[in-house]
């Protein structure tokens, strides 16, 4: 197996190169070959090194969504860093996660954004499937299901370490779910 | 003086203060002998190296003019600072002449300067590699570093889908 991440570069050096990518290149560096998307994967030691090295730089993210044609809603996320000012825009869902597009229930926890909620076409009914997107990595993973759909009035609790996520039971009793709770590499 | 010797057998007469840029230099020269053998460096890396130290060994030791010390105060205050820039503008211009050389010599130079620990090099060749690889498509980053491109078509085309940021940089 090659384990070289570069190619003529000793692979610390390497990595204190890949270290200094701005979280924008991070999601394309994965596309490069298997070895660099092992190294930047979400489970990956990298992230927590990136952070101790102090190279982590603050970033604005915005969730928004258009309607290219009723009733298909996509969600788009766009970032900003204010230090270098770049920014860019991303399609969140595609065609193929149709569930996840009618999502309305958006709670951000450390780096990572929890969709909470779907939409069952086939018996058009709202589902309790929970959905998580890694915003430096881009890969999606299923949370544990809530158990029922949301329902207008529930909401959530965003902690240091868990989400909480309320939900209605009958009439003004409330049940408070945990939604998630975070691992320390994701903080 | 100081008598570096390269893998080749060159020798380079350099001041304390140009070969002390490389904390294992000062280390070494402070319990032994002038005369230091730098048997994995190249002279031609060497010639490249010292370059660099006597650049900044000569502005180190002068303090900064005011226009630049200003900058330095004015950039410090906003807000978020990285590993260390170099804050003299002058000396940030000659770094970024200096790093206008392809890929391998770049990793040449990385690497004695990690030996040599000369931490201001290093953080400034790592710099300009990151600097190469980001704002790039997966296809052009494996071309410009000649990494072999291992996934499936599928894959690939999965992973372009996913990883698409329509980017601005201004």
């Amino acid at each position: 197996m090659k384990t070289e991440l570069i190619p003529g570069l000793p692979n610390d050096v390497a990595l204190q190169c890949l270290l200094r990518l701005p979280f924008y290149s991070i999601s394309v560096a994965r596309g490069v070959c298997r070895r660099w998307r092992r190294e930047l994967s979400a489970s990956s030691s990298f992230y927590r090194l990136r952070k101790a090295a102090g190279l982590v730089r603050p970033v604005f993210i915005m969730l928004f969504y258009d309607i290219p044609s009723f009733p298909l809603y996509r969600w788009r996320l766009a970032f900003y860093e204010p230090a270098t000012g770049a920014w860019g825009v991303r399609l969140l869902t595609d065609d193929s996660l149709r569930g996840k597009q009618h999502c309305w229930h958006v709670v951000v926890v450390g780096r990572e954004l929890v969709l909470v909620g779907g939409w069952d076409e086939s018996n058009w009914k709202d589902t309790a499937e929970v959905n998580i997107y890694d915003l430096v990595t881009g890969d999606w993973r299923p949370g544990a299901p809530i158990p029922r759909p949301m329902q207008d009035g529930c909401d959530f609790a965003v902690g240091p370490r868990n989400a909480f996520v309320l939900l209605e039971m009958q009439g003004s009793f409330f049940e408070l779910v945990l939604l998630i709770r975070l691992s320390s590499a994701l903080r | 003086m100081i008598k570096l010797v390269s893998g080749d057998g060159a020798e380079f007469e350099v001041e304390e203060e140009v070969a002390f840029q490389s904390k294992i230099i000062k280390d070494i020269v402070a319990d032994a002998d002038d005369v230091i053998p730098l048997p994995t460096v190249s002279s031609k890396v060497l010639i490249q190296v010292i370059e660099y130290c006597r650049k900044h060994a000569a502005v180190n030791s002068f303090p900064l003019s005011p226009s630049s010390s200003a900058a330095a105060a004015a950039s410090s205050s906003s807000s978020i600072s990285y590993s260390k820039p170099v804050s003299d503008p002058a000396l940030r211009a000659w770094d970024n002449e200096f790093v206008k050389l392809n890929n391998s010599s770049l990793f040449d130079i990385v690497i004695a300067a990690n030996y040599l620990d000369i931490e201001e090099l290093v953080d400034l060749v790592l710099e300009t590699v990151a600097d190469r690889i980001k704002g790039k498509q997966a296809q052009e980053i494996r071309r410009q570093f000649n990494i072999e491109n291992d996934f499936t078509p599928e894959e690939e085309e999965a992973l372009r889908r996913e990883n698409s940021w329509a980017f601005q940089n201004n």
